[in-house]
């Protein structure tokens, strides 16, 4: 996949666990564990509107892409 | 009692016949496996089989063989449909719509669908009246693999909405 989800990366940077991320977003841990696996194949605005709400970043941090 | 209470009652009572018309089916396989020859041979002894050969077989013991051979292995494509079938309402009972395997059932219905064309084909050599039971048992296997492709397609669009975060 040509788009990798960096959200691991930004976790560790704001020392948040994926439980408490989950929480704070609404989403479960079961999902939450598939964007950061990269199986998801799509995120909606409104995810990604708490994720960077959460996390204190832009879309741009947590989405990158990577040329296959 | 609410629309979708009324819905789910309606399926459930469905699926409760399907598998009760299953079970009087597969009895009746079992009893044509039983008495396999002998309902060739009143078939074929009172007429209704064996007058409208293609090759002029006629009532020949030979003809009467073969009529016999595809009469059993017909019995045995529609058990294996009739497996598929329980198999895939049982399924559907335990909330297991759009999954891989309920395809794999209906590709298993399919190919019992399309045994028994080949086979009602091969015995119209002898009589022409099983070729009726090819065409009827071709246009269902037609049907099942539409059904096929179409649960193939849903299973793909549920996949991307169960991986949508």
């Amino acid at each position: 996949m040509a788009i990798v989800v960096n959200i691991d990366v930004m976790m560790a940077k704001r020392k948040i666990s994926a439980g408490d991320l989950a929480n704070q977003i609404g989403i479960t841990p079961a999902n939450l564990s598939i964007l950061k696996n990269q199986k998801a194949k799509a995120v909606r605005f409104s995810t990604l509107n708490d994720i960077c709400r959460v996390l204190q970043c832009q879309p741009g941090d947590i989405l990158e892409y990577v040329e296959d | 009692m609410s629309v979708n209470e009324k819905r789910d009652k309606n399926i459930k009572s469905v699926l409760q016949l399907t598998k009760i018309g299953t079970i009087v089916m597969m009895l009746f396989c079992v009893l044509s496996l039983i008495f396999g020859y002998y309902i060739c041979y009143y078939t074929w002894d009172i007429g209704v089989i064996g007058e409208n050969s293609l090759t002029g077989f006629g009532s020949d013991t030979v003809a009467f063989v073969l009529y016999t051979l595809d009469f059993y292995i017909c019995v045995c494509f529609a058990a294996v449909i009739l497996v598929g079938v329980w198999k895939l309402v049982s399924n559907l009972e335990a909330n297991e719509v759009f999954v891989r395997a309920n395809t794999k059932l209906l590709n298993l219905i399919t190919f019992g669908c399309a045994g028994i064309t080949a086979f009602c084909f091969i015995g119209g050599i002898v009589s022409l009246s099983t070729i009726i039971i090819g065409v009827v048992a071709l246009f269902m296997g037609l049907i099942v693999q539409c059904v096929k492709v179409l649960m193939d397609k849903a299973i793909d669009i549920k996949e991307e909405m169960d991986l949508t975060i």
